[in-house]
């Protein structure tokens, strides 16, 4: 089972204009049981991306094929025997119930009546299940959210798209999404979902889609840490160039030392240096001034009060 | 493991709405029987409306009447079977058919304020009609018959054009309230075309126009009602049965596609489902207003649900309901104050401001 994708154009015709969004051709191949995290900026088409694969777009040229199915030749709702997609923006429906609104999902599925059972099972997992018989217009939006990707996950499809799938959800509620969603891609399906957060999503997704202004780029989430050229380290990377002081250390106490000093526009007069010295879970930092002693700090808030203090 | 739910808003929802055990054991008791509490209200509304009226007709005579006992020359018979039977056959079928198309149209709009006379429709079926009995009636004046069948297709037409012209510009105009103002201006512009017919037409023919413009159960047969009865009551089934589809075009039309309905063939579906409805009770009973408004939010108001299975269903039996109160009242209104008739419209009015109010008062939760 492998989702292809070659030469694929996606992006919109306003008035005889096409813009083509994002601007180049796409040619992925995804294998089932993974969970795929699909990166980018805002507007650089990460939704037209998954609406073109959802068969909601049609695709300005090339293939989307799913199990020798070219999916861009059927329609919508043939379509959604194979993709899910769940949209950013979801409007609550007024007066329908947790598990009605969840069973909505089945509709023209096989064996409906034994995937009714599963119901309660996934409003478990999502640990929603004491919202079950709610109305859906009285959940917060967070709630709805989950419910939502209920409804998705309870329709058995094997590609499921989703977009913004962190919207409004809290830190552990996110947690437990990458974990559902690692644990669902297991059971032989293809999930893509986009996200901002993708720091966070580095320890549960198999692989990322970047998309960046004029490429993009179909990894693993690790081999971006090693290639530090990267977006996704150029926050951190662009905050450490403005440190007008030298800091002499390595690995992630170096990157938050950085990033935390360039927070401030400290004025450094030249010769003077940090060194982060690293011993047994413990890090200290050290100021000296033409390789002399100045002081010694066992915490980076001493020390970036230190630098305040004296705004060398 | 989450254990079950027990504290708070779970539960059934008057379980948790409701902390009194008295009213919580009477409400859902009523919301287990509802349906046949409300087809006994309807059977039993519809007995005091066969005794309604300026004649007196007795327990004992419509009882035999409806053990056919009672002799067809009486007077009584006569007026039983010619005025009041029609009468209230067709409350119950107006009520039902414009009830239906109310959910339909509000479900379709995705709009809470959408219903056939807001929007404009039911006055495309009246500019038709304008134009059929006062401009080429003439043709078919001496073809009384060919007249009765032709005005529902005529009627019919008129509904289906502007619920076309509706729909495209919902495309356009997603705000719920600006597509309610086009469907206000639709209905206007259409009245003072109707108004400009009007100014040119004959006596006799404004006449029966402005007649039926003013809307009334008696002037449609017993066989019309029926047939429209008949016909709502197979709308209905076949809602019944598909009404999951309804629910997921709530969702959107985007989510609706992805969930596995086809769009297009639901679409023309319900336009022509809607069509022939709101034509169909437009031609036999003029337009009637508000129904298609307020019954499906009165629905929602009692049982709280926005599935089909439920709103289909109650909207109908309340729509019914709704009818039959009115003509009741109107007939009251006509034997205590010996008046020769009153515009059902108005009653209707009346009876739907205060639902009206709650309905503006409460729209925020209703939808989004």
């Amino acid at each position: 089972m492998e989702l292809n994708i070659f030469n694929l154009k996606c992006g919109y015709k306003i008035r005889k204009k096409t813009f083509i969004i994002p601007s180049y051709t796409l040619n992925i191949s995804v294998k089932s049981s993974q969970l795929i995290a699909l990166i980018g900026n805002n507007g650089i088409g990460k939704t037209t991306f998954l609406k073109t694969i959802a068969g909601l777009q049609k695709p300005i040229d090339g293939e989307i094929e799913y199990n020798k199915i070219i999916l861009n030749n059927l329609t919508g709702s043939e379509v959604s025997k194979y993709v899910s997609y769940l949209p950013a923006v979801n409007h609550k429906v007024p007066y329908i119930k947790v598990v009605d609104f969840v069973k909505f999902g089945l509709y023209k599925q096989k064996n409906k009546k034994e995937k009714e059972e599963n119901i309660k099972h996934i409003l478990e997992e999502l640990n929603i299940i004491h919202k079950s018989y709610d109305y859906v217009h009285q959940l917060s939006d967070g709630e709805y959210q989950l419910v939502n990707i209920a409804r998705i996950f309870i329709r058995d499809n094997p590609v499921v798209l989703l977009d913004e799938v962190c919207s409004h959800l809290d830190k552990e509620n996110r947690e437990l999404i990458y974990k559902f969603l690692l644990k669902k891609a297991s059971e032989d399906k293809i999930i893509i979902f986009s996200s901002h957060f993708y720091d966070e999503t580095f320890p549960y997704v198999h692989k990322i889609i970047i998309f960046e202004n004029n490429k993009y780029q179909f990894v693993l989430p690790e081999e971006l840490y090693l290639t530090t050229d990267h977006l996704i380290c150029n926050n951190l990377l662009r905050k450490m160039n403005f440190t007008k002081i030298p800091i002499i250390g390595d690995g992630i106490p170096y990157l938050c030392t950085c990033s935390a000093i360039a927070k401030y526009n400290f004025n450094f007069d030249s010769g003077f240096k940090i060194i982060i010295l690293q011993n047994n879970k413990k890090v200290l930092w050290v100021i000296k001034k033409d390789n002399k002693f100045v002081e010694r700090f066992d915490s980076l808030e001493t020390l970036i009060n230190y630098l305040k203090n004296k705004n060398l | 493991m989450v254990s079950a739910p027990r504290s708070g808003r779970g539960g059934r929802w008057f379980e948790s709405t409701h902390p009194d055990f008295v009213l919580k054991f009477i409400l859902s008791f009523f919301y287990k029987y509802s349906t046949f509490f409300f087809v006994a209200l309807i059977l039993l509304l519809s007995i005091i409306d066969l005794l309604c009226g300026q004649v007196v007709i007795t327990f004992k005579e419509l009882f035999e009447f409806m053990i056919f006992k009672l002799t067809p020359n009486s007077e009584q018979y006569q007026i039983l079977y010619n005025i009041r039977l029609p009468r209230v056959i067709n409350a119950i079928s107006a009520g039902l058919c414009l009830s239906i198309a109310g959910v339909l149209m509000q479900t379709f709009f995705r709009n809470p304020l959408a219903d056939p006379y807001v929007l404009g429709i039911s006055s495309g079926s009246a500019l038709m009609m304008a134009i059929y009995t006062m401009l080429f009636y003439s043709i078919s004046y001496f073809y009384d018959y060919l007249y009765n069948l032709s005005v529902p297709f005529i009627a019919g037409f008129g509904a289906v054009v502007y619920m076309f012209f509706i729909l495209l510009v919902s495309y356009r105009i997603k705000n719920e309230v600006s597509l309610l103002i086009v469907g206000i201006l639709l209905a206007t512009l259409t009245n003072s075309i109707i108004a400009i017919i009007q100014s040119t037409a004959l006596s006799d023919k404004l006449r029966s126009f402005i007649i039926w413009n003013f809307s009334s159960l008696s002037a449609a047969t017993l066989s019309q009602g029926l047939f429209l009865l008949l016909l709502s009551l197979v709308v209905l089934f076949v809602l019944y049965k598909n009404s999951t589809s309804l629910d997921i075009w709530l969702l959107g039309t985007e989510q609706a596609q992805l969930t596995g309905l086809n769009i297009k063939s639901f679409r023309i579906f319900i336009l022509f489902i809607t069509s022939i409805l709101i034509g169909l009770s437009t031609s036999f009973y003029g337009p009637i207003s508000f129904i298609g408004l307020i019954i499906p939010h009165l629905s929602r108001l009692i049982f709280k649900q926005n599935i089909h299975k439920i709103l289909l269903i109650s909207s109908a039996l309340l729509g019914c309901i709704f009818m039959l109160v009115a003509d009741i009242l109107s007939q009251l209104f006509i034997i205590f104050t010996k008046s020769q008739s009153l515009p059902l419209n108005s009653i209707i009015s009346l009876l739907a401001l205060p639902i009206l109010v709650s309905i503006i008062l409460k729209r925020k939760e209703l939808w989004n």
